[in-house]
């Protein structure tokens, strides 16, 4: 076998092996990696006599010609194909020299062995893939401190470089900004991902990325650190390519600067889960996102933020600032779960959801939007006035939307709700469940606008909201589709609710429930029905603690038992509780005597 | 018609039926303060000064020693609420979609 060694002029000299980037340009001339190696490096530690590891090759090794020095005397030169090599039991450095391909995670026996990366060999070692090269090394410590040459052709993929490679030993900042990673134009999917779990920092500044997929990039970069902890700086970066930055950063700690991103120009950018579960670094106040370029092109933002977390210079948990000045919403195509649980204090740049485009959001894409934002206020950045809430025609379900919205603020510091809330366009939504459940706000939200023709529950829709007093439901067009009621507005401070004034077009006889629905609310003074309500689907459980604490007027609970007892045909009944007075004599207590007779059990003011 | 009046102290109540077990059992819990009423056409009506004779009773009858608790803590329609000795709804998780958790 021919003895190959490449040199750094050779290596200047290389441009007609690989013609699609001039060699000439970037050929090194700075100096090796440690102690002077100038070959790549990595340590082996081998468990067992006759241990047989092979360096695999991506694509069956088409164009490498390298030479392994395999640390034990013995060495296998020029290759161009896959190598294997039987050791005795001990510690060796592999030396590689040359064009290669490595591939390793495809040799299940060298996964476990590997023990250090120690010398990228960046003068004379060039890789010509980066596809699974060191996935899944459990073992591998990484000591290098030059960096690799890498020289990409368009169609090589760089899939999964270090994925689930831990690199605990690595407590360094691992700044990638020299590592070449332009030449492909195929997949690059999580080349760090679940890897550098100890990393001190990650750093990529002012690269362009020509990509066509970069999801799971960083995702978990020194997520083994303690709270606060890490330093994480990819920004002026430029993905000329890229459509699926999908989980790009998830569960990464220590995000400090990632602004200033130019998104590809054309086509659509998936963005769901970028930071998901992500930690800012302590004393970063902000994730400044404003410099973003090409945000038009974002087509989905499901959980692109959930679960966010601030630290403050303590380590101690903390809130922050959101900053999305300036994106354009246009082709977003959800929001699924975008903010849910985030420490979101603010969002600035709300005011641009006035570009979403009505088409694209439909179903459940706004579902737990702004879900468990506990601690959020939209006092000092808000909702534009139209072209948001009133473009969600097409949305079926708003389950969760503002879930515990401002929930942990404080009483007096909630902030406004939502504006433009009031002229949502609810007309196709089936769905409310538990869409303002805690939600707190200062101010009031009204509904009196709404369509809300084909809702079928409003289970929890309002359960514990706070700055809301008055409901008015007389147009809401209710039709027999709604079947639940429960819980909508308890433990809440409403004052007044009309569900329809004398007779009215709303129909509730498909509720079967209206548990708990007024329970705990203590400021209500007036509560009511149509003259014509029905409550014909109610069971025999439908009715436990209905109203407690506030109250209706004897009017109102006379009718409403005149018309429970007209409607609804269910013997025995079960319980019934309405603090409320009703008429002696009238026509409320003939209907709940016979109701008692049917086997309801009535918990009231009795009458007056 | 059995009923418990307005100015009863007694406020722990159970409403049963002639019958055995947890299925005589209509409706149970707090009859709310003084100034509530509770009326029923169900033969029998009991009640107590505290939350604590009532869960004893409803328990001899359920046949089960933590029927009241898990009724409170499950919402169990059959409860009247508050409980001021265990937290009402406790094991009542919201649910979020399964593709999301």
């Amino acid at each position: 076998m021919a003895t190959t060694t490449f040199t750094p002029s050779q290596l200047r000299g290389i441009n007609s092996l690989f013609p699609y980037k001039n060699y000439g340009l970037w050929a090194p001339e700075i100096s090796a990696g440690a102690a002077g190696e100038t070959k790549f490096v990595m340590e082996v530690i081998i468990p067992s006599d006759s241990y047989l590891i092979t360096l695999p090759m991506n694509s069956g090794g088409v164009g490498t010609n390298y030479n392994v020095d395999w640390g034990d005397g013995n060495s296998d030169l020029g290759n161009t194909g896959d190598v294997s090599h039987t050791y005795d039991t001990g510690v060796y450095d592999i030396k590689v020299d040359g064009v290669w391909a490595p591939r390793l995670y495809t040799n299940v026996a060298i996964r476990s062995v590997v023990t250090k990366l120690k010398n990228w060999g960046k003068d004379t070692t060039i890789f010509t893939t980066f596809d699974q090269s060191f996935r899944g090394l459990s073992n591998m410590g990484y000591e290098a401190t030059d960096y690799p040459t890498l020289n990409l052709a368009p169609s090589v993929t760089a899939n999964y470089a270090f994925l689930s490679t831990p690199v605990n030993t690595f407590t360094g900042v691992l700044d990638i900004s020299n590592w070449d990673l332009l030449g492909t134009t195929s997949t690059m999917t999580s080349p760090f991902a679940v890897s550098f779990q100890s990393a001190a920092g990650f750093t990529m500044v002012g690269n362009t990325i020509n990509a066509s997929s970069t999801s799971q990039f960083a995702s978990n970069i020194s997520a083994g650190l303690a709270d606060g902890e890490g330093d994480i700086n990819i920004n002026n970066i430029t993905w000329t390519n890229s459509g699926n930055l999908f989980s790009f950063l998830s569960s990464a700690k220590g995000i400090n600067n990632v602004n200033n991103w130019t998104l590809k120009a054309s086509g659509t950018v998936s963005v769901t889960k970028i930071f998901f579960n992500s930690h800012m670094k302590k004393g970063v106040t902000s994730l400044d996102l404003s410099g973003w370029v090409n945000t038009s092109n974002i087509s989905a933002l499901q959980e692109t933020f959930r679960n966010v977390d601030f630290f403050d210079s303590g380590g101690a948990q903390a809130n922050g600032i959101l900053d999305i000045t300036g994106w354009d919403f246009t082709n977003a195509g959800t929001f699924y779960f975008c903010f849910y649980t985030s420490r979101f204090s603010e969002i600035r740049g709300l005011s641009g959801l006035n570009t979403i485009t009505a088409a694209n959001l439909t179903g459940t894409n706004v579902a737990y939007m702004f879900g468990q934002t506990l601690h959020l206020s939209f006092d000092n950045y808000d909702f534009p006035a139209t072209g948001f809430f009133n473009k969600l025609g097409n949305c079926t379900n708003f389950t969760s939307m503002f879930n515990s919205c401002g929930y942990s603020r404080g009483v007096g510091n909630y902030g406004k709700a939502p504006n433009g809330i009031d002229g949502l366009d609810s007309s196709n939504c089936t769905s409310m469940q538990n869409m303002f459940y805690r939600a707190r706000f200062d101010t009031s939200i009204d509904v009196s606008s709404w369509d809300l023709s084909k809702i079928t529950t409003l289970q929890q829709f309002m359960f514990g909201i706070r700055g809301t007093t008055t409901l008015d439901f007389s147009n809401s067009g209710f039709t027999n589709a709604l079947t639940t009621m429960s819980d909508s507005f308890r433990s809440t401070e409403l004052t007044t609710v009309t569900f329809g004034s004398g007779t009215s077009s709303n129909d509730f006889s498909g509720v079967t429930s209206w548990t708990r629905v007024f329970n705990d609310t203590d400021d209500l003074t007036s509560l009511e029905f149509p003259t014509n309500m029905s409550f014909a689907s109610v069971t025999s459980g439908g009715m436990v603690n209905f109203l407690t604490d506030g109250t209706m007027t004897d009017v109102q609970y006379d009718n409403l038992l005149v018309r429970f007892e007209a409607t609804n045909s269910v013997n025995p009944g079960g319980a019934f509780r309405v603090n409320a007075y009703y008429t002696l004599g009238g026509a409320g207590e003939t209907a709940r005597t016979a109701l008692i007779t049917r086997g309801w059990t009535f918990t009231d003011l009795g009458g007056r | 018609m059995n009923t418990l009046e307005k100015n009863d102290t007694k406020r722990w109540f159970l409403v049963k039926d002639n019958g055995t077990g947890e299925e005589s059992l209509q409706v149970f819990g707090y009859a709310g303060d003084i100034g509530t009423e509770v009326q029923t056409n169900h033969p029998i009506l009991l009640n107590w000064l505290t939350e604590e004779e009532l869960q004893f009773e409803v328990n001899s009858i359920a046949g089960s020693d933590s029927y009241y608790r898990d009724a409170v803590e499950t919402e169990n329609y059959k409860f009247q609420l508050p409980s001021q000795i265990y937290e009402y709804g406790l094991r009542i998780e919201q649910e979020l979609p399964e593709d999301i958790n």
